[in-house]
């Protein structure tokens, strides 16, 4: 946008209504050098009546301006990705069914573009959830089965000591329990052990999903590998494997 | 083909160069042999005749970029040669992917148009790696991506696609409540004394629900009833009582913003109000006006979901008391399951 001395000197302005004129004038000010909107904001302030709302307009129009740009910027940022990605979707999904599902999750909350392609089931094929220390849970599962759909191929799920897989980042899990546990303050590195136990145990109804859906995920399902899931019981576990007939690899620890 | 066609063809094919023209207009000479090795070119020669001389180039994709086209070459170049080993071919492989990254994309790009899938493997693969255990930013940094995700869509990577448009109303509508009560919660540590007064509506409720007449419940009572009733909940699975409860409530856990402590607590308090109703009404000791009450929590938090979004927070603001104790546990801490 290049910088106008005087907004009403604007051609472009015209087919404005009054409030966008207006809005218009005021983000100008942004040009002026000796702008200083704390001291202006308090001068006018004081030249009101005390009982004048001005700080609660203030409040109010503000956030509604920064929520109005951060939008914009958002959509923005969309444009820009959706040209400067090389990639055709197809190709994306492929080079995002190459990498393990805890890149999976990051490379997935990178932006919307990721996000969209990171969907796809061909992801999803072969998952591998197991951790240092109980943190994933049933519903996390449940919705990555989901996503995998018919695509599942290898799942591996449980508490397996010495996982390096999921190494020394319990940012992978905060990306998942997220579904589950709220958070008051967004962290990357925020410690989820201390959440209550019960939202991050694997209960016995975990392999559920493999049912789900008219038996489609667990069809084809070659591989599955179970550590160390305490609350499993063997009905549960009978029900599951009912559900995989084309079971090729199973190792159970820990049952 | 004719077998015309396939007279003119021939002696083309003995042709040793071929021309191919990229995306900036610019055309070139290729020994055949190389060019061939690219699928798309091949079948040009091949299906179309084209490439034999300036006038008839072939026309490739318009991924494929002069500089891109050299690479692709080279590949083609040392690939197409039957007598390497394929040791000598891994390690070609592994010193011709080391290139900027911005590259290694337009490469991936390219040799997919051209359908050359080795290439495209090799390449994709090595992309892979890139990103493998990168954080978020990083992947950011190095794909030159601006974030365009808002706060909630990264705090539920895992959202189930459900493309209802209630489903997406009600994230919008829990994370604006989140941010509001936040806000709220603020302003609580300033009137923490209010707090005491309204306790009371809301452990009548509970007490009376609990069986114990007494109109002064105790708070760590009633977060312990709270929190035990979740727990019951949590683990009676097959109880049929609960089953469609549990999966409502699941579900609006999965599909709304599970991040929002306050959409849970307020999920939990319905799904509590809910519960309670089914229990009582197989006890049948339930009192109508303890109905109503339960009755009428229900259809505000239905109402509240439904209605416009500047009505709930007049409505907020002025019923604010109440909804504040049954979300805020006393110990500061508004979520309830992470009490112990």
């Amino acid at each position: 946008m290049a910088k106008r001395p005087c907004p009403s000197q604007n051609p472009r302005v015209d087919n404005l209504n009054d409030v966008e004129r207006l809005l218009d004038a005021f983000l100008s000010l942004s040009d002026l050098p000796s702008l200083s909107l704390d001291l202006s904001f308090e001068r006018l302030l004081h030249s009101l009546p005390p009982d004048s709302d001005l700080i609660d307009r203030a409040l109010k129009m503000g956030s509604l301006l920064l929520d109005a740009a951060k939008h914009s910027s958002r959509k923005r940022a969309s444009n820009h990705n959706s040209l400067a990605w090389p990639l055709p979707p197809d190709l994306t999904i492929k080079v995002f069914s190459m990498l393990d599902t805890q890149s999976l999750c990051y490379a997935s909350a990178t932006c919307s573009l990721f996000s969209k392609c990171a969907k796809d089931p061909l992801c999803y094929a072969n998952l591998d959830l197991t951790t240092l220390v109980p943190k994933v849970n049933n519903a996390v599962v449940a919705t990555m089965i989901q996503r995998a759909g018919k695509a599942l191929r290898s799942l591996k799920l449980g508490v397996v000591p010495g996982a390096t897989t999921l190494g020394s980042c319990p940012p992978f899990v905060c990306t998942i329990r997220h579904s589950i546990v709220e958070v008051s303050n967004f962290s990357w590195n925020d410690k989820r052990s201390r959440q209550g136990r019960e939202s991050s145990i694997l209960t016995r109804c975990c392999l559920s999903p493999l049912s789900g859906d008219g038996g489609a995920p667990g069809a084809l399902l070659r591989k599955l590998h179970l550590y160390n899931i305490e609350r499993m019981d063997n009905a549960s576990l009978s029900v599951a494997l009912s559900a995989c007939p084309s079971l090729l690899d199973l190792e159970i620890v820990g049952l | 083909m004719s077998e015309i066609d396939m007279a003119v063809i021939k002696p083309e094919m003995m042709k040793p160069y071929i021309w191919l023209e990229t995306s900036d207009g610019s055309i070139q000479q290729v020994e055949q042999e190389i060019a061939m090795y690219c699928p798309l070119i091949c079948q040009e020669i091949i299906q179309k005749g084209m490439g034999s001389s300036k006038n008839c180039a072939i026309c490739l994709p318009q991924r494929v970029s002069p500089a891109m086209l050299s690479l692709i070459l080279d590949y083609c170049r040392f690939h197409q040669v039957p007598g390497r080993s394929n040791k000598e071919r891994k390690s070609y492989d592994e010193k011709f992917i080391r290139m900027e990254t911005k590259r290694l994309c337009e490469l991936t790009s390219a040799a997919d148009s051209l359908q050359l899938k080795p290439l495209v493997d090799l390449t994709s693969r090595a992309l892979a790696r890139i990103i493998e255990g990168k954080s978020p930013e990083e992947i950011r940094e190095i794909f030159h991506l601006p974030d365009d995700l808002t706060e909630e869509e990264k705090l539920e990577p895992l959202k189930n696609t459900t493309d209802d448009p209630r489903i997406r109303l009600l994230n919008r509508l829990y994370a604006k409540k989140r941010k509001e009560l936040r806000e709220r919660e603020r302003l609580k540590n300033v009137e923490a004394e209010e707090e005491h007064a309204d306790e009371r509506s809301v452990d009548d409720l509970l007490s009376f629900i609990n069986g114990n007449g007494d109109p002064k419940g105790i708070k760590a009572s009633k977060n312990k009833k709270k929190n035990r009733r979740k727990k019951e909940q949590q683990q009676k699975n097959s109880s049929p009582k609960e089953a469609s409860e549990e999966v409502n409530g699941q579900n609006i856990r999965h599909q709304s913003v599970e991040a929002d402590g306050i959409a849970e607590t307020s999920n939990s308090h319905t799904e509590d109000l809910f519960a309670q109703k089914e229990f009582d009404d197989g006890d049948d000791g339930i009192d109508p006006a303890l109905k109503e009450k339960i009755d009428r929590e229900v259809a505000d938090f239905a109402r509240r979901l439904n209605s416009d979004w500047p009505e709930r927070m007049q409505e907020f603001l002025s019923t604010g008391q109440e909804k504040k104790t049954m979300l805020f546990t006393p110990n500061g801490n508004s979520f309830l399951r992470r009490n112990a």
